[in-house]
């Protein structure tokens, strides 16, 4: 679950209020003007010096040359190989393509994991937009515990959070037993676990927080007088929320939906514990089997290549629509940290 | 045009009863008192100003106006109607705010639209209504443009057309200046009060700036840890200070400790022993007639430009109109400490017996500027000598 | 006034309460599940046994992963300092042709899904021919734990970078017209500045790479981690056992955002 740590890091918010708790990815306020601060003159007299430079730019530099570069552009190369008789070979072939996008398993695959991720995402948004709101705008103490008590089930290991849905829905579990002690069932419900449902409803609970998370720190840090200001120009509440907090607030839900929406496509071991049968049809799942049952690494790569380039794409729209939608005041998401200019 | 039908009247109409009225306002925030039982009447078309310190309770009366915030006690009333229960958006006021809270996702126009959309006014009538209002502040032009494409002034004036494209009744200004330099700040001064009397708006102003609050205002409350401290026109505030607060607060002032100690020699005055043993006859307050007790602690206030500074052995110095009136002079002698020059006039600091000093406005242009080191003779026309409350 | 009941902001609050059910109520299920009185996990609850604890305490094989699981975790948190402190000054700092690539490259394992770069860095260690059990007993293996470095490094880049962007320069110029060397500079001036953010970045990379599954699970060798021991226990079905370690997990992982909130508020 490495996809977890942006928003791990916002900050919590200060109790005193104020603009303060603008978080954004990484979790440090940020002013805009400071994102693309240029370099001072003190720094171009170091950068002059030039074995400071080197030396501080080396390990970094060459750490992600080798262990992320030549790695994701070895597992595009791979993508290219044929595989012969189980032994890869350096052949390059689109073979492994052609057979993605021929067989009608893979891109079925692909649109069911969509499926699951989209319907995630919409219940998570639905979950934490009022929340956020509420810490937001209606908790006047304690703030950063109820903030924190958000975020402290991201630190909760992964697999427990997945596995406790298994205790809730299985056929001695909890849910059943509720139903069958108030008799509203006669006898235990099968359809509970191993389902796209429970698929579904263990992701939302394992990706709500990192969607409340943007969407918090956006709210937090629309001024409370541009809220004023339009009740004081004859909005009431329903229309400040559609006319001010809504827009104002749209990088934050873009940032969270594209946080739930990648995280739970690329999950493959909630939908294999909870998912029975269908798991197989999540496009993270034919990646595993790939590379550790089918031992087809080429054709796992091509997934895996599909898989990347349909993440990028899905960045680089929200990135895009981030950016349209900031306005300077408004504390930016998680995404535009990672789309937008340096 | 039922609204500038509505406008026009409204002076008129309400001329005997108050636009606004506040009757014992308190607000607690906690254990905190932020506004301790203000009443205040506020008359219609008048240019009303909350001065004070931060953590004065101005901001705070001003919120409970718009409806941003709930008293915790008393009445706000608005011609006449209790609207304490109303939300903002259903109070006949509008707010320039302290940073504008102009919203960044909208152009101009769409900021100064906002609220008649919101009331729903005719698509063709906002049209107009927002052109003329933007005219009105000279952003004809700057439409289009979204408010972080412009300067800090401009920005205050597109909050200030928002606020009045909704022909308030009253409009509540929160330091809407606060933001801006000085050259621009003085000049939007008189801006806004050519606006104000152009208009005919009724205008609640919120500042720490005195000097904002003198050049502006029909009528000043300067309030105090959630009190008001002085109600009245600037000249009141600024001659006839009820307290040392005031005095203090509202221009440059010399405060003397004194101890009341008779009448004075003419009507209106009376007479007080300083420290240091000097017995002055200083003006008293028409409305403090509770200070002339013998023995009252109080303090006196004098103005730095009501003094006039002579050197000791020229008993004539330059004759101050003061001189001929019948109160006569305060005289205090002392040495002065420091000249200090500033452009038009000299700060002459004059240490006076008894620990006290002095800082006396002296005209370089009229007489030689004294010596530091040197005795000299501060002196004051009586009248301009006050006795203020502690 | 307006502390009558307003529909609105109830409905508001209720709904609030009700995600926050959601979010904590499963939790609640394994923790009380945890001290659950029978062997098979069932409705209903039978509160009031410690023994699966004994048993987890008896379980060498999960201790073996714990062991190898907080191994793994410290080697991950000195790689991921060790290159992403200096990475987030290069990216403060230095101009240099391809400086916006490296960000982005940097910053690609946060976003992606971490399947991608487990199967890329199982091609890579594959490709170079570096075995899986490489270092092992030492060490959980080289790959596994270059592997955490190389996807926690962007935890530790955000986070400095972020506090070094608001970093006041002006403390360093200070310095340096002070008579202070650059290297004292750093020491005294610049690294107590980002020290909260360092110490931060430390802890997230710690609990991170404790509960890594996605890259560690086509890494890993010979020795399983907590997760992966977990997970295969797990995948041979239900035991109330899980239960118990999971406690300890969440125990565990309440007390390091305790530490981590402390750590955060000092910042200021």
């Amino acid at each position: 679950m490495s996809g977890v740590a942006p928003a791990l890091g916002a900050p919590p918010p200060s109790d005193a209020g104020g603009a303060g708790g603008a978080g954004g990815a990484g979790g440090e306020p940020r002013d805009p003007a400071h994102r693309a601060r240029p370099a001072t003159r003190l720094d171009r007299l170091r950068a002059r010096r030039g074995w400071r430079t080197l030396l501080g730019s080396v390990v970094p530099v060459s750490w992600a040359v080798t262990l992320l570069l030549v790695p994701y552009v070895l597992l595009l190369a791979q993508s290219f190989w044929r595989l012969r008789d189980g032994v890869i070979t350096h052949e390059l072939t689109t073979e492994n393509y052609r057979r993605l996008f021929g067989t009608p398993l893979y891109p079925a695959t692909i649109l069911y994991s969509a499926g699951v991720a989209l319907r995630v995402t919409v219940i998570s948004l639905a979950l934490s937009y009022p929340l956020a709101y509420v810490l937001a705008f209606k908790v006047r103490r304690h703030r950063t515990l109820m903030y924190m008590a958000v975020i402290i089930p991201l630190w909760v290991s992964y697999l427990v959070r997945a596995y406790a849905w298994k205790i809730i829905l299985g056929q001695d579990g909890i849910l059943n037993g509720l139903l069958l002690s108030v008799g509203l069932i006669r006898a235990p419900l099968t359809v509970l676990l191993y389902s796209t449902a429970a698929v579904v409803v263990a992701l939302t609970h394992i990706y709500t927080p990192f969607t409340l998370m943007p969407i918090y720190a956006v709210l937090d840090a629309i001024p409370v007088s541009l809220r004023e200001a339009s009740q004081d120009l004859y909005a009431g509440r329903w229309r400040t929320w559609l006319h001010v907090t809504l827009p104002l607030s749209l990088p934050g839900v873009v940032a969270g939906c594209t946080f739930a929406f990648v995280l739970s496509m690329g999950d493959f071991l909630a939908p294999q514990l909870l998912g029975g049968n269908d798991s197989a049809l999540m496009v993270s799942n034919l990646v595993w089997s790939l590379f550790g049952v089918a031992f087809n690494w080429p054709l796992g790569a091509a997934v895996s290549v599909v898989m990347l380039a349909l993440t990028l794409a899905l960045l680089a729209v929200a990135g895009a629509v981030e950016a349209r939608g900031r306005y300077g005041q408004v504390a930016t998401g998680a995404v535009a940290e990672y789309a937008g200019p340096i | 045009m039922t609204d500038d039908a509505d406008r026009s009247a409204g002076p008129l109409a309400g001329h005997d009863r108050p636009i606004v009225e506040l009757r014992g306002l308190t607000k607690r925030f906690g254990a905190v008192v932020a506004l301790d039982a203000i009443s205040l009447a506020v008359r219609a078309g008048e240019f009303l100003t909350l001065l004070g310190a931060s953590g004065s309770g101005k901001t705070t009366t001003l919120r409970l106006i718009a409806g941003f915030d709930v008293a915790t006690a008393g009445q706000i009333l608005m011609d006449g109607v209790d609207v304490a229960a109303l939300p903002p958006f259903k109070r006949p006021v509008n707010t320039v705010f302290q940073q504008y809270a102009l919203f960044p996702h909208m152009s101009v126009r769409d900021n100064v639209a906002y609220g008649l959309r919101m009331r729903r006014v005719r698509a063709a009538d906002v049209t107009t209504r927002v052109a003329d209002a933007l005219d009105l502040v000279q952003l004809g032009a700057l439409g289009d443009r979204a408010p972080r494409q412009l300067s800090g002034g401009q920005q205050q004036r597109v909050a200030l057309a928002r606020a009045i494209v909704n022909r308030p009744r009253v409009l509540l200004l929160d330091e809407p200046l606060g933001a801006l330099d000085l050259k621009l700040r003085r000049a939007m001064q008189l801006e806004l009060k050519r606006l104000q009397t152009q208009l005919g708006i009724t205008f609640i102003y919120v500042t720490h700036d005195q000097e904002e609050a003198l050049t502006m205002s029909d009528r000043i409350a300067l309030m105090r840890n959630g009190r008001i401290e002085q109600l009245g026109s600037p000249t009141d505030l600024y001659d006839r200070p009820r307290s040392r607060y005031v005095a203090d607060f509202i221009g440059e002032t010399n405060l003397l400790r004194a101890v009341v100690a008779g009448t004075g020699a003419a009507p209106g005055l009376i007479r007080v022993e300083v420290a240091g043993g000097a017995t002055l006859d200083v003006a008293m307050p028409h409305d403090a007639a509770w200070l002339a007790r013998a023995g009252t602690e109080t303090w006196v206030s004098i103005r730095p430009e009501a003094m006039t500074v002579c050197a000791d052995g020229h008993p004539t110095g330059t004759p101050t109109p003061g001189g001929a009136r019948p109160g006569g002079q305060v005289v205090l002698a002392g040495t002065v400490t420091a000249a200090v020059y500033a452009g038009s006039i000299v700060k002459v600091h004059v240490a006076l017996a008894g620990d006290a000093s002095v800082v006396a406005h002296h005209t370089p242009a009229t007489a030689p500027t004294p010596a530091p080191g040197s005795a000299v003779r501060v002196m004051a026309s009586a009248d301009r000598a006050m006795l203020v409350g502690a | 006034m307006r502390a009558r009941f307003d529909p609105l902001t109830a409905a508001l609050w209720t709904a609030a309460a009700a995600v926050f059910c959601f979010i904590y109520a499963p939790l609640a299920v394994v923790v009380l599940y945890s001290v659950h009185d029978a062997a098979i996990i069932a409705w209903p609850l039978r509160l009031g046994t410690l023994r699966w604890y004994g048993v987890l305490a008896h379980d060498r094989a999960m201790i073996d992963a714990a062991v190898a699981s907080l191994k793994l975790a410290v080697l991950a948190v000195v790689i991921a300092l060790g290159v992403g402190v200096p990475g987030a000054f290069v990216l403060d700092r230095f101009d240099f042709p391809g400086k916006a690539a490296f960000r982005r490259l940097v910053l690609l394992p946060l976003i992606l899904p971490g399947i991608i770069t487990g199967v890329s860095l199982l091609s890579f260690f594959s490709f170079v021919g570096l075995s899986l059990s490489s270092g092992f007993p030492l060490i959980p293996g080289w790959p596994v734990v270059l592997g955490h470095g190389a996807a926690l490094t962007s935890v530790v880049v955000t986070q400095v970078f972020a506090r070094l962007q608001r970093f006041d320069r002006a403390l360093e110029e200070a310095s340096a017209d002070l008579y202070a060397n650059e290297w004292r500079t750093f020491w005294r001036v610049t690294l107590p500045g980002i020290r909260p953010a360092v110490l931060g970045a430390a802890l997230l990379v710690f609990t991170l790479s404790l509960d890594e599954i996605a890259v560690t699970f086509f890494l890993i060798g010979r020795q399983n981690t907590l997760p992966l021991q977990i997970w295969g226990l797990l995948r041979r079905g239900i035991t109330p056992e899980v239960n118990a370690v999971a406690t300890v997990i969440f125990a565990l992982s309440l007390l390091t955002i305790v530490l981590w909130s402390r750590m955060m508020r000092d910042e200021i």
